[in-house]
This record gives C-alpha cells, structure tokens and sequence, in this order.
C-alpha cells in the first residue's frame, strides 16, 4: 500500500484559505486593471477634453469678439471715409480704447502701411511704421489671395515687437489690419492651470507654442509639430495620450479651434493622473494583505479548533487501544467532531462489551480443553498398560519362539546326527557280523584266503564308512555345539566372519538340502569382526529361513547370495540377497515390526524379522535396511560394527 | 514617489502570480542617464528670429539623434535658455546649466552674449560651440569657446572690398550699427571698413543706437542721412533692419545699402518689402548651394518646421552636429574640446567645416543681393 504524503492541518487549511482570499482579490485586480482603470483613464480624457474645448471656445470667442469688433469699425468708416484721414487719430483712439487691438492699420493694395493706430504711449513711433511694406508678410498675402477677411497665424509683430495674431479684412482699395498681442493667452492659461491644476498649451496653425503657463516658453515660436499627440489631433482623432514637453511628463487631450485651425492643449501631470491609478493599486494591495492576515488568522483559528478535536479524539482512541474505555468525550461546538467524541465513547463501550464476552468464552473453553485433557491422560494410561501387556506378551512370545527354535534345532541336530551315527551303527554291526563269520571260520579253519581276503576288505571299508560318518558327526556336533554355546552364552569375542557363516550353513544344511535354493556366499576371509558370534548366527538362520520361507514359490530354484565386505576400518557390510519375488514397498515398512507375517497360520510367528531387527540393532548396535521390490528380489543390507 | 514605490509592489505582486507578467515586466527596465546638452540663444522678444531659428536648427540635429536611439544608447536631453539679448540674464543661464553639469552648450547666437558668458565657461571648462558667433575678439583663443565660422575680419572685409569693386560710386558712406551687440557690430563696422576704404571712398559717419521695441528708427535714419551717403552699411538684426531701410529709402531711394550678415534672415525679406530690393547681404551660406546634404537638410527643416532654414538654423545644426560627433567618440579622461580638436574637420551641411587649433571654423561669405524677393548670389 503506497501512504500518501501528508500534510498538517494547518498548512493545509492556511494554503486553502489564502487560495480561497486571494482568487477574489486576482479578479477584482484583473477587473480593476482592464475595467475600472481605463474607466479612470477615460475620465481624465473626458475632463481634459471638456476643458481644452472649453478654452478653446473662450479663445474663439475672444478672437469673434475681436473681429466683429474691426468690422463695427469698417463698416463705420465706409460711411465716413474722411474719419480715416490721419490727422484725425481716429485709429489711435480706437486702439488705445477697445481692448483688443495693439495695432490698427490700413494698407494700399501694395501692401504700403498709409494709416496706423497705435495706443497712446506709442504713438512717438508710428514713423517707424508708416510706409512699411507688408506685401511680403503672410497676413498680406492671405488677405490679397483670398479677398477674404480673415486671421492670420501669429507672428512676432514689427509694430509690437510681441507675438501677435492679425484680423484682417479687404478694404475699400486695401486692406484694415487689426493685431492683437497674444500675450494675454498666456495669463489665461496660467490662470486656468491654478484653477483646475492642468497644463493648457495652444498652438497656432503651425503648430508653435503661443500659450503655456511657463510665459516665457510662450513666446519662444517652439514648434511642436512633432508630438504624437499633435499629430493624431490632427489626423482628426479624439484621444489621450502621454508626452514629454520641458521635461515634464504629461498626459493630455487636444482640441482644435474651428476657424484659425489652433490647438489646444490640456494635459496633467502623469504622476498625478498615475496617482490614481496607484489608488487603486493601493486599495488592492490593502484588500491582498487583509485578505491574507484574515485568511492566515481565521486559518489559525480553526485549526487549532479542529487540531484540538482531532488530537483530543487521537487520544480517545488511543486510551481505548490501550484499555480504557472510561476516557471522557471532548465537548466541541463543531457537530461532526462531537459526534466523533461520542462515537468514541461509543467505540469504547462496544469493545469493553465484546471484550468481556470473549473472556467469558476464553474461560468456558480453558475448562473443555482440561477437561478433554483428562479424558486424554485416562486413555493414555489405558494404552500404557496395554501396551505393556503386549510387551510381556511379545516378551513371552520371543520366548516361546526362542523354545521352538531351540526345538527346531533340536530336531535339526537329532536329525543330523541320526545319519552318521545310523551309519555308524549299521557299519560296526557289519563288521561285527563279518568279524564273528571269520571267527568262525578260523575256529572252523574253513578260513579261506578269498574270504580272509574279502573280510580284510571289508573291514577295511567298514572302517573307513565308519571314520567317514563318526567324522561327519564329530563335525555336526562341534558345529551344535559352537551354535548353542554362541547362543546360549551371548559372549563377545573376535571370530572370522567367513568360518562363522560357514558354521551356521551347516547347521542350516538339513534344510537347505531339501530346498531348491542354493545359497553361495562370498565373505573375505580376513574379515574378523569382534562381536556377539551368537546373535549374529540368529541373524542368519533368521534372515536364510525368512528368504526361504517367503521369497520363493515352493518349486522354483532360487539363489541366496550372501556377500560382505569392509565398508571402512570401523564397519562391515553384509548384504542377503534373493532372487525371489521381492515385496511391495508397503510391505517393506512392517517387515521389521513384531507379529508381522504374510504366513500367519502356516508356521510363522511374525517375530523373525523383528527378532533380527533388535539383534542388529540392540546387540550388535548396526543398523539394517531394506531394498527390495515387487518381482525384483530382496535385499536385506546390514552394516555392522566390526569391534563393540 | 510613495505612491510609485507601492505602486511597485503591486507590480510586483502583480507579477508573482504570474499575471501580464511580460506586460509589467516592460515598465520597469532602466534607462541609460541622458546625456545633457544646454541651449542658449535669444528666443523671444521682437528681435528673436536669429535665436528660434538657430533654436529649430539645433533642436532638429538633437531630434534626429535621438530618433536614431541617442548616443551610444544614452538618450539626448536638451535644456533651452533664452538670453533676451541681456548679458547678466545670459550669464546666470549659463551658471544654471553649469549647475545641470550639461555635457556641452549650444549657442549663444550673438558675439554680446558670448563676450558676457565666456569667462564662465572657461572658468567651469565647460565646451561651448557658438553657432554665429563672429566677433574678431574670441578669434583664435586657446578657450573653450568654439564656432564653426569665421571671425567678422574675413567677412566683413569681404563684403567692403565688393562694394569697393562693385559700386565704384558709393565715396560716401555712413554706417548704423547697434551697439547692444557692439561685439559684433562694431567689429564687422570696422573690418568693412578697411576694405572699404581705399581712394576717396570714405566712412564719413558710424551712427549707434540700442535696439528696443521702443527705438525711433525712423529718427535715427533721418539723421544718418542728413549727410546724404552713397552708401549706408548697417549692422543689426534683420528686424530693425527693416525699419532702418525703410526710412532711408524714403529718404533717398537710390542710396546703396549694405546690411552685416547679421540681418540676413528670411525676415528681411518678409518685413521689408519693395524698400530692400537691391541690398546687399552678406550671407554666411550659399543659399545657391545644389549640395545634397544641403538639399536635404532643407527639406528635413521646412518638413519639421514649415519655414526654410537661414544661415542661424544651418549652423546651429551644423555646430550641434560637431559637437555630437565629439562626444560619440569621448570615452576615458580626454575633454571634450580635446576630442574635437584632435578630429578637426567634420561634416557640414554646406562641405566639410574645419576647426583649427582654438577651435575655429572657417567659413565663407557669399555676397547676395536681394532680387524680387529674393537673395540672389553675387559672388
């Protein structure tokens, strides 16, 4: 199972509720930025419109003023031609009265000035101007070309010596000038920019600077032909833009005065129209901080709530872990960790419940497994004594089987014996009969050669038959004899293994020779073995009469080869081997158990093998083995101690 | 500046969240320091045709640096300081401009201004290239006063030899000279003179006044002629000029009229009318110049400005232009002045403009006379 990484509560609720207080405040800045500070922008441009096109409309206004002014005059001294004459100073009066003109002249059609009015403290100098020439001046030109009446673009004026714009109009044969100093345009924006704190500048038709609240920029014809917001204003577009003008930054709105083609410019300072905007910003960054400090606090807050039920309930469950059920429920205001607590309490309870129970049923069957055990020892000293029963009876049977051993021996031995000394008998009656014919015939002295002669010789083979079987049954006996002693005595002692097998063939011959099966053996010679001769003797009488008996069907020949051989220094193999018909591997499992027999009934006591098995084991302390299968012959290996 | 430094912060929060990132990103990438160049000239009052157009031609060559990005990607700053023709208020705009630490001055644009401010900028080491100034009395001065034209004494002795050849009957000459830029005037009275003078040809007369907007003129003139001259050789502003000729031309419509460089400028001819036909004026341009970097120029100007560039423009423009080449190349301890006295010739407008080793140019004088309107190239 893969644990997930996890985080405490407070970092997670922390994290959640900044997310939670700054997605809002991301969007109410992402609305300020697209939505609320071009609405800002658009009403800085839409109060800078209002106000450039405000003072443009009192410029022209002024300037409308101005002319209506002239032509009142013009159309006045149509009437009076000679009022215009010279002497009369009526231009003069009428310049140093109306507040507009500086100037007031009239040319011929060449442009020669005949007549000026000049305000009364320049009138010493009106011959500096009579006369002059203006044919080459715009304001001339514009007039003459047109026929029209009209206003020049401003220029430095001769007569002024100031930046001056001109109203002029054709009349009767030449033109009546009237020049106004654009001085006071200056102070009128000097005014509005402390009223309103923005920056008016106007321009002429060529876009010089006739008017900043800077006077003396004023009057320096600085051409501002180049700024973009000049330009698009006019390319006839309506916009805002920022500039730099004396290096001051400044964003402003343009309007163009109908008629004489002036601009006017309203700007504000861009810090200050930026100041705003940082408002707004302002406002942002207090909402971002509130935002955070509120969400961290009420972060804070709940988490120690919810920390302080989890933990209180951490520790419920860990009380019931540890067995006590009585820990007490935290009371908390949040529903679900109350009924957390309760379902503790609960949890606890049904434990402590079921605990009990299981104790209950822990103890009834602690009493059932006692009781079972009883029953169980009962039983078991039952078998106990059964099986010593079956000992004494096994012990009794051994016994028994040994006596009828002994009996078979017995048996054997009369058996055996009874052939030589049978012979024996018969031969010595023999000689006895011809040794009392020869007496006879030497007492009757018929003894004849011839029959002396027979009579030697058969004396001579009675003699020798009776050598021959007193032999066999010396042999016979000293061979029972070595049997009964070995078995009888159960003595340690060194013998050769060779002649000690041999010893018990002989004593197994009577039944070997009525057998089919041979038996061959082939032992070392030098194999000495310092042991218990009588147990082994048991063993191979056991182990020849249990082949017999079992391995062969009764008329087949058969074979039992008995081999043995140093296996090392400390041990000896020998090896009984059929050619029977072997046995099952189920078989071979019991053969060494007591009262195991297939010929139960038919002579065999079940305790041959088991007999051999205790002797291999017990008394010579080897160890012996089967090999064998169905159809294939038996083996019956046993390894032996050559000294114990 | 609290306002702006939140306003940061916000940009910068702005930013960790990954928003217009790119967008607040641009904003707030430093500029290079700008490099400061003063100007100073007399650009305003009745008498301020000289100043605004040298002001245009100066402000054209700054303009178009800048559109190239600056030097060196420094932008230009320019700082504009009008004198009025009044030497203490030039003199306390040059002090400001020392106190800006301007990397160069432009201007002044008449020999009084200069004569009133030079001491200071020699004081402060600070480079100051004149654009017309011509006064023989900063000629060849190791200062750091430079101008890409000649002294007066080439000029004027120019224009005395030509009327010497050309009006073999103009004996008997009076000059008007305003003495509010006798640096100049006085000067160039005297060069012409030398040349002038030679045989019977004789300046009988130098009559002086102080141009205002408040000068009789016209007095002035009626006394001048009260002589009856040949020939009047005047040497103020082209305004004045105007109304001094007019007077003498009623006067006596014949007499020949000479006028210093000085008034030749396109006012002449506008304020003048039929009365300055037939002057003579010498020009420190070849307005018959089919140069193209002149043709150009022309162009580029009457584009910006919608007016045509006189002689105060082309050497403001050409004189900014020296002085931009200069500090271009100004890297490690050299001066300014030593940067440009070590290049010593430079592009202008009108053919190469040479420095020699007080910083001066050398320049021609083409003689014109006005013709229907018209400056039309004598010589």
């Amino acid at each position: 199972m893969t644990t997930k990484k996890n985080w405490p509560l407070r970092t997670i609720l922390s994290s959640q509720f900044l997310i939670v207080a700054i997605i809002p405040v991301i969007l109410v800045a992402l609305l300020s930025l697209y939505l609320l500070i071009p609405k800002i922008n658009h009403s800085h441009y839409l109060g800078q419109k209002t106000l450039s096109e405000s003072i443009a409309s009192q410029v022209t206004t002024y300037l409308d003023n101005a002319a209506s002014d002239l032509k009142v005059l013009a159309s006045f001294a149509m009437q009076e031609r000679k009022l215009f004459n010279q002497n009369l100073g009526l231009l003069d009066i009428y310049t140093t009265n109306q507040a507009y003109f500086s100037a007031i002249y009239l040319t011929d059609l060449n442009g020669i000035i005949t007549n000026i009015g000049l305000p009364s403290h320049r009138q010493y100098l009106r011959s500096n101007f009579l006369s002059l020439d203006v044919s080459n001046t715009n304001i001339f030109k514009q007039v003459t070309s047109s026929g029209q009446s009209g206003w020049s673009d401003v220029f430095l004026s001769t007569v002024s010596g100031r930046l001056s714009v001109a109203y002029t109009q054709p009349f009767l044969d030449g033109t009546l000038v009237g020049e106004i100093s654009v001085e006071e345009l200056p102070k009128l924006v000097q005014n509005l920019a402390k009223q309103h704190q923005v920056t008016v500048m106007i321009l002429d038709s060529q876009r010089q600077l006739i008017a900043h609240p800077d006077a003396e920029l004023s009057h320096q014809q600085i051409n501002l032909s180049t700024l973009d917001l000049v330009q698009q204003t006019d390319n006839g577009q309506s916009l805002s833009l920022p500039f730099t003008f004396n290096h001051e930054q400044l964003i402003g709105t343009a309007s163009i005065m109908p008629g004489i083609n002036w601009m006017v410019i309203s700007a504000q300072n861009k810090s200050e129209v930026e100041a705003e905007q940082s408002a707004v910003y302002d406002i942002l960054v207090a909402a971002i901080f509130i935002g955070i400090i509120s969400a961290g606090l009420l972060a804070m807050l709940l988490a120690r709530e919810f920390i302080a039920g989890f933990t209180h309930a951490a520790l419920q469950a860990r009380s019931i872990a540890s067995g006590d059920y009585q820990a007490p429920p935290t009371q908390s205001r949040i529903r679900e960790l109350q009924w957390l607590a309760d379902n503790l309490v609960t949890t606890g309870q049904a434990i402590e419940t079921r605990e009990h129970e299981i104790i209950q049923l822990n103890s009834d069957l602690e009493r059932r497994v006692e009781e079972r055990t009883e029953d169980l020892r009962m039983s078991h000293a039952e078998l106990e004594l059964t099986l010593n029963n079956l000992k004494q009876a096994q012990e009794q049977l051994i016994q028994s089987e040994k006596l009828s051993a002994l009996g078979s021996l017995v048996a054997g031995v009369s058996h055996e014996l009874n052939t030589p000394i049978g012979n024996s008998l018969m031969t010595s009656s023999t000689l006895t009969e011809s040794v009392r014919t020869i007496v006879k015939q030497s007492e009757s002295n018929q003894l004849t050669r011839s029959s002396f002669d027979t009579f030697i010789s058969e004396v001579e083979q009675g003699s020798h038959i009776l050598e021959r079987n007193l032999q066999r049954a010396s042999e016979l006996i000293h061979s029972f004899k070595q049997v009964a002693v070995d078995q009888s005595s159960a003595k340690k002692r060194g013998f050769n293994l060779e002649q000690h097998f041999s010893e018990v063939l002989t004593t197994l011959h009577p039944v070997l020779k009525k057998s089919p099966i041979k038996v061959n053996t082939t032992i070392a010679s030098s194999l000495f073995l310092n042991s218990y001769p009588g147990a082994l003797s048991q063993i191979i009488t056991n182990l020849i009469q249990n082949a017999l008996l079992h391995a062969f069907d009764s008329t087949k020949q058969g074979i039992i080869t008995v081999t043995a051989n140093e296996i090392d220094t400390e041990k000896v193999r020998i090896i009984f081997e059929d050619n029977g018909k072997g046995m099952s591997k189920e078989m071979q499992s019991s053969i060494f158990d007591p009262f195991f027999t297939t010929k139960l009934g038919q002579g065999g006591s079940g305790l041959g093998l088991h007999i051999v098995h205790n002797l291999v084991t017990n008394v010579l302390k080897g160890t012996i083995t089967v090999d064998s299968d169905q159809g294939q012959g038996t083996k019956m290996i046993l390894d032996l101690p050559i000294s114990i | 500046m609290m306002l702006l430094e939140i306003n940061k912060t916000f940009k910068r929060w702005v930013l960790s969240f990954g928003l217009l990132a790119s967008l607040f990103f641009l904003t707030s990438c430093t500029e290079n320091t700008p490099i400061k160049i003063g100007f100073i000239g007399g650009l305003s009052g009745r008498v301020a045709d000289l100043g605004t157009a040298g002001r245009n031609g100066f402000m054209l060559a700054i303009e178009e640096q800048n559109a190239k990005g600056g030097l060196h990607g420094r932008p230009i700053e320019v700082i504009y300081k009008d004198d009025q023709q009044q030497p203490q208020r030039a003199q306390a705009l040059i002090n400001d401009l020392l106190k800006e630490n301007v990397d160069a001055i432009i201007g002044p644009m008449t020999s009084a201004m200069a004569m009133a401010t030079v001491d200071q900028i020699n004081e402060a080491n600070k480079l100051m290239m004149a654009c017309t100034v011509s006064t023989n009395k900063l000629t060849d001065l190791d200062d750091s006063f430079m101008r890409p034209l000649s002294d007066n004494q080439t000029h004027a002795a120019k224009m005395g030899a030509f009327i010497q050849q050309q009006e073999p009957l103009a004996k008997r000459a009076v000059a008007i000279v305003d003495i509010g830029n006798k640096a100049y005037t006085l000067d160039w009275v005297e060069g012409f003179k030398q040349a002038y003078e030679s045989g019977s040809n004789s300046l009988r007369a130098t009559h002086t006044f102080i141009s205002t907007e408040d000068t009789p003129f016209a007095r002035v003139a009626n006394v001048a002629m009260k002589i009856n001259p040949d020939l009047v050789v005047l040497a103020m502003n082209a305004v004045d000029a105007t109304l001094m000729i007019k007077q003498i031309r009623l006067t006596n419509p014949d007499v020949v009229i000479a006028v210093a460089e000085w008034a030749g400028t396109e006012r002449l001819i506008q304020l003048g009318g039929h009365y300055v036909e037939n002057i003579y004026v010498p020009q420190y341009i070849d307005r018959s110049s089919t140069k193209e970097s002149y043709l150009a120029f022309k162009k580029r100007f009457h584009k910006r400005f919608q007016s045509s560039p006189g002689f105060p423009a082309l050497f403001c423009y050409d004189a900014t232009r020296i002085v931009l080449t200069g500090l271009s190349k100004r890297e490690g301890p050299q001066s300014l002045k030593e940067i440009l006295l070590s290049i010593g010739s430079f592009e202008g407008t009108q053919g190469p403009i040479t420095l020699n080793k007080y910083g001066d140019g050398r320049s021609s004088t083409f003689i014109t006379r006005i013709q229907h309107g018209r400056f039309v190239v004598m010589e």
